[in-house]
């Protein structure tokens, strides 16, 4: 209940953000370059690899039964609509939701927080805020990017099994995906982004005095950011498909 | 500093514009794909009836899509509506004089709105403006002075036709290997005592020669129905010779009933043919198992005939014995194992 | 508490700048503060003193709003601390500045976006050269802006506490909260951190601090709150203080201050008839 409140308090402090823009938008900009491009290789292999099974098996199934079509649509469904945003969090989540529970909760134990609000720097408007924007754009934009690899990887492991020209298999992709694909899956990367940050923070301030409870936090931070995720994961696809 | 720190603003940036710029990209690409840039180009038509016309409906020419239906709605004069979009890219096949055609299958599948180009070649009539139905006052002038260009449409009848053939076709075959399977199984019960496989093989026989006496009658079945069509061809000349120079539509009706009723007649006597050929059928199908359980019984009488053979040449006595033999799996039951 | 007069704010007529009432924190099992109520007066040097551990960079804490007590209530120059507005409070802030014991600096900034994060937040319009040049003047004046593209990890104890000073100086406060701010610090330091604290004083800055040491005391302090095991033990003017009777409280300022409370009473009577040290 009180994360709840927590995070309107994070919504509500967002209009300021931009009002003082200089200051937070290093942190913003250092959160963008932690959580999103230093994410990007772990990403692209995941991608590639993805895009190569799904291919790789499709491609032995599926004509079996006449249905060799059939693999753009399942790569658009699992890599678009349903692996990408979920496997893309999963490793935000484990790279920067735990970077970031670990440097709030040192940040508590060495006074910074009363320091920030000591001179009057609300903590979630200077923290929280470039955090909480920073690590939803990246998961947006690393889902972004985890599509395209996924979906070129795909293509170039097709190419080794059956050759086709790039310009077919981009008909086929774009014809079976949709725009609704596309909303369904920037929502979702929006969303998880958004409660990677909102968990993650959370935990963080929940260190009170001794370093021991770092780790606690960041654990606990783990085991209910995933849940979440999964969670919501369900209710979005549920939401997709009413 | 390290570099990433240092330069953390522009690595950033690129990372977001690249990023941004790929979905711009995707989505463009989706759009352009599914037609969402694309310009329509809308047009009304007016039909009689709203029946089988329905929202989304496609708008084909010689078989392509060129458009959709967009809405229906009911004037105050009676008339519907039909308002539709052209995709721009067949948007030069909309000349002048061009007429619509509700156009529905005998079958009840297909079917669909035709649009019939003008004859003249001109510029794209303006959007927005009517293109008369087939059937209008406007729209049968139009025919009448032959300024439509419709395509010579294959007689309905006939396609009916062509798609009985290869149903006599496929009897035929089947026929045949009836025929192949009993000259088999003769061969192998040549000579063999008359129990009751014989009775069956005489049965089959009787089956066949049923099967025979269907054929034909479907071969008179089709020759009847030739007959009809060319019957049906006679009125449907008929048609643009009243339009035009006597252009009695009394009598145009009053030809038009006969039509209906020689189609009516044409259509049962198919319907006869059809169940016809349905009965037979289901006779073929239910002395399949027959034949199949004497193919397979003879089978195992020829393995226990050669199991005995190589049992004697394998005697003990001379040689080695009966050797131990794989039983191969049937993929038919027995014959008496089988339900009727 | 009861039977106490010297616990009652000493001069009701003067405005508080911070309030405390019936403040009690509690950490665990061990009650840091209890019961405390206290009116600090507005535009005055109050010092905090008292043994080791008796709650006095709590009660700091607390009358800065930095630490929510358990019971009570906290007004800051007429901000209701603790159920005030974040906009009222964030205003209020502007205009405070923290000398925490250990620092706080920002780990993870240079000493120069530590000072300069105070000013980028509360004043965006400000130009960045126009900070810079803020900047530098405070750091120079310390001798510090060498160190300024440093982190805090790589100074010594005195130099993160003058940085942690210019911090609290930059947003120009009228109000000051000073956790034991010349600990580790040099001589030279305590001298210069002095001035700049006799200046903030002189204009009219109301100061509220924790020390032991004798220097600031004496040339800083117009008001003395003694504390003793979380109890606030006796709160008044620096000469009604050091004329205490109350052996307890004589036996600390001895600790805390050396000099001024080995003069007997009677003394510091002849040499300040009217009561006023300054």
């Amino acid at each position: 209940m009180y994360a709840v409140g927590y995070f309107f308090e994070i919504l509500r402090e967002i209009p300021g953000f931009f009002l003082r823009r200089r200051s937070g938008l290093r942190v913003l900009t250092m959160q963008m370059l932690f959580t999103g491009f230093e994410a990007l290789p772990v990403i692209a292999v995941i991608a590639l690899g993805l895009g190569g099974i799904i291919v790789i098996q499709g491609l032995s199934l599926l004509p079996q039964f006449g249905q060799g079509q059939l693999i753009y649509t399942i790569l658009v469904i699992v890599i678009t609509r349903e692996l990408g945003p979920i496997l893309a969090a999963f490793i935000v989540f484990a790279r920067s939701g735990t970077a970031i529970t670990t440097e709030i909760g040192n940040m508590v134990i060495n006074r910074e927080i009363e320091a920030f609000i000591a001179t009057g720097i609300n903590p979630i408007s200077y923290l929280v805020v470039p955090r909480f924007l920073g690590v939803t754009l990246s998961m947006m934009l690393l889902n972004v990017y985890f599509n395209v690899f996924g979906l070129l990887g795909s293509f170039f492991i097709a190419q080794l099994f059956q050759p086709l020209p790039f310009s077919q298999y981009a008909a086929g992709l774009f014809e079976a995906i949709s725009g609704a694909d596309v909303a369904s899956t920037m929502l979702k990367s929006m969303i998880f982004g958004a409660l990677i940050a909102t968990v993650s923070t959370f935990y963080g301030f929940r260190v009170e005095r001794a370093s021991t409870e770092i780790p606690q936090n960041t654990i606990r931070s783990i085991g209910v950011g995933f849940t979440l995720l999964i969670v919501a994961n369900g209710v979005l696809t549920l939401v997709y498909y009413l | 500093m390290k570099f990433k720190i240092r330069f953390a603003r522009q690595i950033v940036g690129v990372f977001v514009i690249l990023g941004f710029g790929l979905l711009l990209m995707i989505i463009v690409m989706i759009g352009s794909n599914q037609r969402w840039f694309a310009r329509n180009y809308e047009y009304v038509s007016e039909f009689q009836s709203a029946s089988g016309i329905s929202q989304g409906m496609s708008i084909t020419f010689r078989g392509f899509q060129i458009g959709t239906v967009t809405s229906i709605e009911l004037t105050e004069h009676n008339v519907v509506a039909v308002r539709f979009n052209i995709f721009d890219t067949y948007i030069d096949k909309v000349t002048e004089n061009s007429v619509m055609q509700l156009v529905s299958h005998p079958l009840g599948f297909g079917g669909g709105m035709v649009l019939h180009q003008g004859r003249r070649r001109t510029d794209p009539l303006p959007e927005g403006s009517l293109i008369p139905s087939i059937n209008s006052g406007l729209g049968r002038s139009l025919v009448a002075q032959d300024l439509v260009a419709l395509p010579e449409e294959p007689d309905q009848i006939e396609e009916l036709l062509s798609l009985l053939d290869p149903i006599l076709r496929n009897i035929d075959a089947v026929t045949q290997e009836a025929e192949q399977l009993l000259a088999e199984v003769n061969a192998v019960l040549a000579g063999s005592s008359q129990g009751p496989l014989a009775e069956t093989v005489a049965a089959v026989n009787a089956v066949l020669l049923e099967l025979e006496v269907a054929v034909a009658d479907i071969g008179k079945i089709a020759g009847n129905i030739e007959a009809t069509t060319a019957e049906m061809r006679d009125p449907t000349g008929l048609v643009p010779r009243l339009l035009g120079a006597e252009g009695s539509i009394a009598r145009i009706l009053d030809d038009d009933e006969e039509l209906y009723r020689e189609i009516e007649k044409i259509l049962a006597s198919v319907q006869a043919a059809l169940e016809d050929v349905q009965q037979m059928t289901e006779y073929l199908v239910s002395t399949t198992p027959q034949i199949s359980g004497i193919l397979e019984e003879s089978r195992q009488a020829i393995d226990t005939g050669q199991e005995v053979l190589m049992g004697v040449r394998n005697n003990p006595l001379i040689r080695g014995g009966v050797p131990e033999r794989l039983e191969q799996p049937t993929t038919f039951q027995g014959f008496r194992d089988e339900e009727f | 508490m009861s039977g106490m007069s010297s616990t009652e704010t000493p001069a009701t007529d003067i405005q508080p700048c911070v309030r405390l009432r019936n403040i009690s924190v509690q950490f665990e099992d061990f009650e840091a503060l209890k019961d405390v109520s206290v009116e600090f007066p507005l535009g005055k040097t109050t010092l905090i003193m008292g043994p080791s551990g008796c709650g006095k960079s709590t009660l700091l804490k607390v009358a800065a709003g930095l630490l929510p007590p358990d019971r009570g209530e906290v007004e800051i120059a007429g901000v209701d601390a603790l159920r005030g507005r974040p906009r009222a409070m964030s205003e209020m802030r502007k205009n405070t500045g923290f000398v925490f014991q250990d620092a706080g600096l920002w780990q993870n900034m240079t000493l120069f976006d530590n000072m300069a994060l105070p000013l980028e937040f509360h004043y965006p319009e400000r130009a960045e050269n126009v900070v810079r040049r803020e900047i530098y003047a405070w750091a120079t004046r310390f001798d510090l802006s060498s160190i300024l593209p440093l982190r805090p990890s790589t100074l010594s104890g005195g130099e993160r506490k003058l940085i942690s000073f210019c911090r609290a100086m930059i947003l120009n406060p009228n109000l000051l909260f000073l956790d034991e701010p010349t600990t580790f610090v040099d001589r030279l330091g305590v001298e210069r951190m002095l001035s700049v604290l006799r200046e903030k004083k002189a204009s009219g800055c109301s100061m509220i601090g924790v020390t032991h040491d004798a220097d600031l005391t004496s040339q800083l302090a117009d008001y003395i709150l003694v504390m003793k095991a979380g109890e606030l033990r006796e709160f008044g003017t620096t000469s009604e203080i050091a004329r205490s009777r109350d052996p307890e409280v004589r036996e600390i300022l001895a600790d805390v201050l050396d000099e001024a409370a080995t003069y007997d009473g009677d003394i510091l009577d002849l040499l300040e008839p009217n009561g006023d040290l300054f």
